[in-house]
Formats: structure tokens, sequence, C-alpha cells
């Protein structure tokens, strides 16, 4: 008998089911806070439109959930690939199915696996990368009146997070948290109470 | 080694740090003001709608697989009996079938043909398989 054992790559049907209604309310919020973002300053899709889509697509069995790899990446990630093929649909028609993240990477650095992490998201379309555009200054706009705000969404334009956020903006770690803090609220109040009307 | 490919516009990135950024920062901060009966009844309400259209989708693309496979099995089956004549023909220099083909002849109607015509290929399908 073998006593060889590993774990599969992805979680079955039931084990998706499972994981999702097994996350925790703080998850569920986070997961609501990107849907938010993602659907900022576009007309595609609601924040629940896209988590209900992200969520049938894993359950579908059509996007695959890595085993390891937490709720919140998984379903950003299937969240982000699905409103960027629907940036595409209205820019262009029909999609293009090379614009789909591989349901099988993830950029996710945490508790998994060396040899699992490369991400890509080829949106690289003049019309799909004009309507990020469009959806980064949305949101640049939306913290017009807040210039801390406005300095912290350039630094996460550019990815920059944590630590490195803080040390380039000069910030104190408390000032930064709190503008964190007032920030995704920001983007929750303008986008995802709007999808409850 | 871990690497990350970076997303190739700010909106992608912005949304990435954020996700990061929502992950580092505690439950408790995440769920400030928030209605928990509300999300709760949201989440189960969701996961719900979820299930439903995920079942029905899979349904859908289960009973188009079985209609192409229907559509691939009829294509199989189909065979033209001026075809079926042209095997046997042939058969009549195979000697494994010489006797047969010669006292069948011409004569067939387009049944018979298509009839031998698969109990050739049977016997030749299962002679190979003795064979492997």
């Amino acid at each position: 008998m073998s006593a060889v054992l590993t774990n599969p790559p992805r979680l079955d049907r039931l084990q998706v089911e499972n994981a999702m209604a097994a996350m925790s309310d703080a998850d569920w919020r986070r997961v609501e806070f990107i849907a938010s973002s993602l659907s900022h300053g576009f007309t595609g899709f609601e924040p629940e439109d896209l988590i209900l889509e992200a969520q049938t697509k894993l359950l579908e069995g059509v996007r695959v959930w890595p085993t390891g790899v937490p709720a919140v990446v998984v379903l950003e990630n299937v969240m982000s690939s699905i409103a960027s093929n629907a940036r595409k649909r209205i820019k262009e028609g029909p999609i293009d199915v090379t614009v789909e993240v591989d349901p099988l990477e993830t950029d996710y650095q945490g508790g998994v696996s060396a040899g699992q992490t490369v991400f890509s998201r080829t949106d690289a379309t003049p019309e799909s990368q004009a309507a990020t555009r469009e959806q980064i200054a949305a949101i640049d706009r939306l913290v017009a009146d807040d210039a801390d705000l406005q300095d912290l969404v350039a630094a996460w334009a550019m990815e920059l997070k944590g630590e490195e956020a803080w040390m380039s903006l000069g910030w104190t770690k408390d000032k930064y948290e709190a503008n964190r803090k007032k920030l995704t609220r920001r983007l929750d109040k303008l986008a995802f109470e709007g999808s409850k009307k | 080694m871990n690497h990350s490919t970076r997303p190739n516009n700010e909106f992608l990135m912005f949304v990435r740090a954020l996700r990061d950024e929502l992950m580092s920062m505690s439950d408790e901060d995440v769920l400030a003001s928030s209605d928990l009966e509300q999300l709760r009844a949201r989440r189960a309400r969701m996961l719900q709608d979820a299930k439903k259209e995920a079942g029905r989708r899979r349904l859908a693309a289960a009973k188009a697989r079985l209609q192409s496979s229907k559509a691939g099995t009829a294509a199989v089956e189909r065979i033209d009996p001026t075809e079926a004549r042209q095997y046997i023909a042939r058969a009549a220099n195979d000697e494994r079938y010489t006797l047969v083909a010669r006292q069948l002849g011409e004569g067939l109607s387009d049944e018979e043909a298509v009839r031998l015509y698969r109990q050739m290929r049977s016997l030749e399908q299962g002679q190979s398989e003795d064979e492997s």
C-alpha cells in the first residue's frame, strides 16, 4: 500500500462549496471591498454581480480553486478576470479568451508551495487598457478632496504596499493604516452600496 | 523561487494592492461599521444563487455534450452501401474472405451489403484483438 499522499492540485466542487460556505465574515467583507473597486467607474458589472459570477464559475468548475490558496485570493483572481473580459466585451464585442487568467495560476505568495505563484494577466489591448485607465481615474476622482488618499491611490497603483508604501509616502505606520481604512471605506461606500439599490 | 508577474496596468496593480492590504488588515478593522446580520444574509443568498446557476449551467453543458456525442455516434453508424460493396469486392482478394465474398457476388441489396460489411469489420476487429 502506498504511503505517499499528495494533495490534489485543485478543490473539487463540493470542496469549493464548503470553502465558500466556511468563509469568515471578514473575508466575505474583503471580497466585497475588492468587488466594489473592480466595479467602480465601470458599467459592466455591479459588485454583487461580479461576486456571484465568480462563485458560479468556481462551482461550475469553469474556474479552479487551487489547493491551499485562500478564498479572498481565489475570488479576487476570478473577479479580476471576469471584469477584464467584460471590459473587452464592451469595448470590442465578443470576448477574447486570451485575456482569461490561467485558473491554475495565482500570484498569491503565502502558504502555498513554491512554483505555484506565477500569475499573468494579459489585459493588454489598447481598448482594455483605456478602460482600466478610466477606472483608476474614477478612483482618483473619488478621493479628489483628500490629498493623502490621492497619494495612497497612487502608491497602490504602483503596487507599493505595506512598509514599502508608507516609507515611500513618508508616513508613519499609524498614518498609513488610518488612511488605508479610510480609502477602503470610501471605495465601499460609493460602489458597493450602489449595488444594493 | 516565488515570483509574481506584475499586472500590466495601474488599475489592476491597485486592485492587487488593495487585496493584499485588506488581507493584512485585522478582521475587526475590515468589519468596522458592517451590519453582520445583513452581511450573512447577503452571503447566504448569493451562495444559494450561485449554486443554482452553476447547477443550471452544468446541466446545460451536459445536455450539449450528450447531443454532440449522439451526433458523433450517428455519423459513425452511417455507412454508404456503395462503399460497403467496394470493401466487399476488395475482400474477394483477401484469403480470409475469398470464399464468402465470391459466393455472395454482386447481387447484394444495400442493406445486405451494409450488414455484410459490418460482419466483416467485426471479424477483422476480433481477429486483430486475438493477435494482439
